[in-house]
């Protein structure tokens, strides 16, 4: 084998690779969560908006009920949706936002050090 | 020499559009590597592939002997994967020191940092507090790339480096190149315009409708570079 110049780094970075935990490769599973999440908030909404339909067009107090019951479950896959569209589809965003707002605080603490050495 | 990075029948594709078909590729350690190609061959596809920020359909990313498909691309820059990217991905509204200054926060000190920036690229240092939004496309290039090798890296991919840049600025950041895989990092670089870049790497292939038409060195290509360009 030809030694290479910085051979050290490059087994440090072999080194740093092999450890590195990753996650499935199974990406699809990520977008079937994120559809799954889509159309969970909008069964819920459906769900809800018969159930109203329902109640108001009947006067049997215990198919209200029933309705009712279907309309929180509509609501609670609405939620439920909800939670995992956005786990899903803003993670990524939330990620960089992050970032940047981490990045922001740093220069501000930089800032006030600097002025406070000069006023010192 | 054993590979730094390997490609083994990756597939990709953008939604119904199929990218790559099955390339396959196998860059040496402290080699550089030319990946050349007419425009929509696959080149900038497969650098996000290995850099983690597109993932393949199928076939299987090899770095330092592991397979790493599924990896997220900020886990492989924090390993010294590093991608400069087409349009070199600066902070317009940022300066040259800020940009050295988050790039010093992954692996090295700043004044570690501002040394091999300002070392390699004395323009910089002329630079420091300018916007970078503000600088020529050639400082911009050599920001981006100052920034990249901050992060102490061991793989290098660089796309397009020559893309909008006067012939000599892009023959004196091919001298950057040449200078920096002489240091043991292993580089491989996507480029439309061969005849820089053949001067300074080691390997080449030609990318044809995703897939790798030819790899051998430099010199065995220059035939396979007309055909993958003109269709002749």
């Amino acid at each position: 084998m030809t030694t290479i110049p910085n051979q050290q780094r490059v087994e440090e970075f072999k080194a740093e690779i092999a450890e590195m935990r990753l996650k499935d490769p199974a990406t699809a599973r990520d977008r079937m969560l994120l559809r799954a999440g889509a159309a969970l908030m909008i069964v819920g909404v459906v769900l809800a908006i018969v159930a109203y339909f329902g109640s108001h067009g009947t006067q049997s107090s215990l198919a209200q009920r029933d309705y009712l019951v279907t309309a929180v479950i509509g609501l609670c896959l609405t939620v439920a949706g909800g939670a995992l569209f956005l786990r899903y589809s803003m993670a990524q965003f939330l990620r960089f936002w992050l970032a940047r707002i981490a990045y922001e605080h740093q220069m501000a603490a930089d800032r006030i050090i600097e002025g406070s050495h000069k006023g010192s | 020499m054993e590979n730094l990075l390997e490609l083994r029948d990756i597939h990709a594709a953008y939604d119904q559009i199929q990218v790559l078909n099955g390339v396959d590729l196998a860059v040496p350690a402290g080699s550089v590597f030319a990946l050349l190609g007419a425009n929509g061959a696959g080149k900038t596809t497969t650098l996000r592939v290995i850099a983690g920020l597109h993932q393949p359909t199928s076939g299987e990313v090899v770095v330092a002997g592991r397979c790493v498909n599924g990896a997220h691309p900020e886990e492989l820059a924090r390993r010294g994967l590093c991608l400069i990217p087409e349009g070199r991905g600066i902070f317009p509204n940022l300066t040259v020191m800020e940009h050295l200054r988050m790039a010093a926060r992954s692996r090295l000190p700043l004044a570690e940092v501002e040394a091999i920036a300002f070392d390699r690229f004395p323009r910089l240092a002329e630079r420091r507090h300018q916007m970078a939004g503000t600088l020529s496309g050639g400082e911009q290039q050599m920001l981006a790339m100052a920034r990249g090798l901050a992060t102490k890296p061991a793989l290098l991919l660089l796309d397009e480096l020559s893309m909008g840049l006067a012939p000599l600025v892009v023959e004196s950041l091919y001298e950057v190149v040449a200078q920096i895989a002489s240091e043991g990092v292993s580089i491989l670089v996507v480029e439309q315009i061969a005849q820089t870049v053949l001067k300074v790497a080691d390997y080449a292939a030609v990318m044809v409708h995703g897939k790798v038409a030819k790899v051998g060195r430099p010199a065995d290509l220059e035939g396979e570079l007309s055909a993958a360009y003109f269709g002749t």
